[in-house]
């Protein structure tokens, strides 16, 4: 029991270490995005995707776009240094609400965290709680 | 006879991937994250864990099926070399199961669920292989009489030559290797998510099955691939890596409204659901053909 505790203990130091390694090699990436790279990347995600409208949060992580093919609303939003897509129909989301200039997104996926997405303007923000309610 | 490679690799895996980030650090090919790079090793530290604690549940099966073996295989040079390339088989039968069935889809989604494709993502490893009960495949091994331990060092060295191919330090192996050999060319293909990409290359050791069984897709040099899974992950939790597909099915099961939708729930390939509103991936395939047919109509 002792020595599987040892064994235990030094596995657990063993990936601390490489992590720290990680760390020290290559630093906490952020990722940030432009109107370009979000459709880039949705168009990897979804075979066709056609941009529509479109509307990057002030943070530059996160952006909402419209296939102008169907009116479809995606999300794409950086998660380390790298981005994950969503569509934000009614199924997917849980709640939907606007806070001024900012988004708050809820989703019914629960691997997905809840998500504020700050944009520039109010107006903006209004135009796609709107969208959102229709996709 | 108890000797477990995966055991003995596990120093030379650390200095592997150690390796591997200072290359990828000066020489810039690769990519490595430290959340996603500690979510993986914490996956394959509790695989451990989770092997430790359920792997009666295989003894015990394999001492339910072995009383009605056909014959008792001894330990030698050649049936460890047999054994070997019989498992490799039957590592493939699962893995395309893994792919194609949701139920073995749920555990095998774990290492499959990093953006990123490094030697860390080796051991990225499921934790709900108790759930699944994949083993099943190494029936037909037990009952042809290849004894217990056999299996379990074939299929440990299985697991510890699958490791260096999860790497885009390597670009293409000799001709020769690639044309038999599982390498990190192939595997590459088997973790991207693009379209033309989707459900190949699910060999262990011998690529030889997916060119025999129709499988087979080469990297495309035009085509890098992108890592992870049709709907990535958010998160980098790992109690929700490891088991948020088993929380997908039962969510798909309370909502189920006749036999065919639990069936389907269960047994149809990931994505499936009753009213077509999700995507297998032979529709997402489909769906970019036809796309790329529109594009490009002369091809």
């Amino acid at each position: 029991m002792t020595d599987q505790l040892l064994y235990l203990a030094i596995s657990l130091a063993g990936v601390a270490g490489m992590v720290g390694l990680c760390a020290l090699l290559f630093g906490r990436a952020v990722a940030t995005l432009d109107t370009r790279s979000a459709t880039q990347r949705l168009s990897c995600d979804v075979p066709g995707f056609r941009r529509g409208n479109s509307a990057l949060s002030a943070d530059c992580r996160s952006a909402i776009l419209e296939d102008a093919r169907n009116g479809a609303v995606y999300l794409v939003t950086a998660r380390g240094d790298g981005f994950v897509t969503r569509r934000l129909g009614r199924s997917d989301l849980k709640t939907a609400s606007r806070d001024g200039a900012a988004l708050a997104l809820r989703f019914s996926d629960f691997t997905f965290p809840a998500a504020t997405i700050a944009f520039h303007d109010e107006s903006v923000a209004r135009d796609w709680e709107a969208r959102m309610g229709r996709a | 006879m108890h000797f477990d490679p995966t055991q003995l690799a596990t120093p030379a895996f650390i200095l592997l991937v150690i390796a591997e980030m200072l290359f990828v650090r000066y020489a810039g090919r690769g990519r490595y994250e430290v959340r996603d790079m500690a979510t993986s090793l914490i996956m394959g530290f509790g695989s451990v864990i989770f092997g430790t604690v359920f792997g009666f549940i295989f003894v015990w099966f394999a001492h339910l099926v072995m009383p009605y073996r056909l014959m008792t295989v001894a330990w030698s040079v050649p049936a460890v070399a047999l054994c070997f390339v019989l498992d490799d088989f039957t590592y493939y039968l699962w893995h395309r199961s893994a792919h194609r069935i949701r139920w073995f889809w749920a555990e095998h989604v774990t290492h499959h669920s990093s953006q990123h494709y490094n030697l860390s993502t080796a051991l990225r490893q499921p934790w709900g292989g108790f759930l699944t009960i994949g083993f099943v495949f190494k029936a037909p091994l037990l009952l042809l009489g290849f004894p217990l331990g056999m299996l379990a060092f074939v299929g440990g060295l299985n697991l510890v030559y699958q490791f260096w191919i999860h790497t885009e330090a390597i670009g293409k192996m000799p001709r020769w290797f690639e044309a038999v050999m599982n390498t990190p060319s192939h595997h590459r293909v088997h973790h991207a998510t693009n379209a033309r990409y989707l459900d190949s290359n699910y060999a262990g050791v011998f690529i030889v099955w997916d060119k025999l069984l129709g499988t087979f897709v080469e990297e495309d040099e035009a085509e890098k691939p992108r890592y992870g899974i049709v709907k990535n992950l958010a998160t980098f939790n790992p109690f929700k890596v490891a088991f948020h597909e088993f929380v997908g099915i039962a969510k798909d099961l309370a909502s189920a409204r006749s036999l065919r939708d639990v069936v389907g729930y269960i047994f149809a390939p990931p994505g499936w659901s009753p009213d077509g509103s999700r995507e297998t991936s032979d529709a997402i395939k489909a769906r970019w053909a036809q796309y790329r047919n529109a594009q490009s109509p002369a091809e």
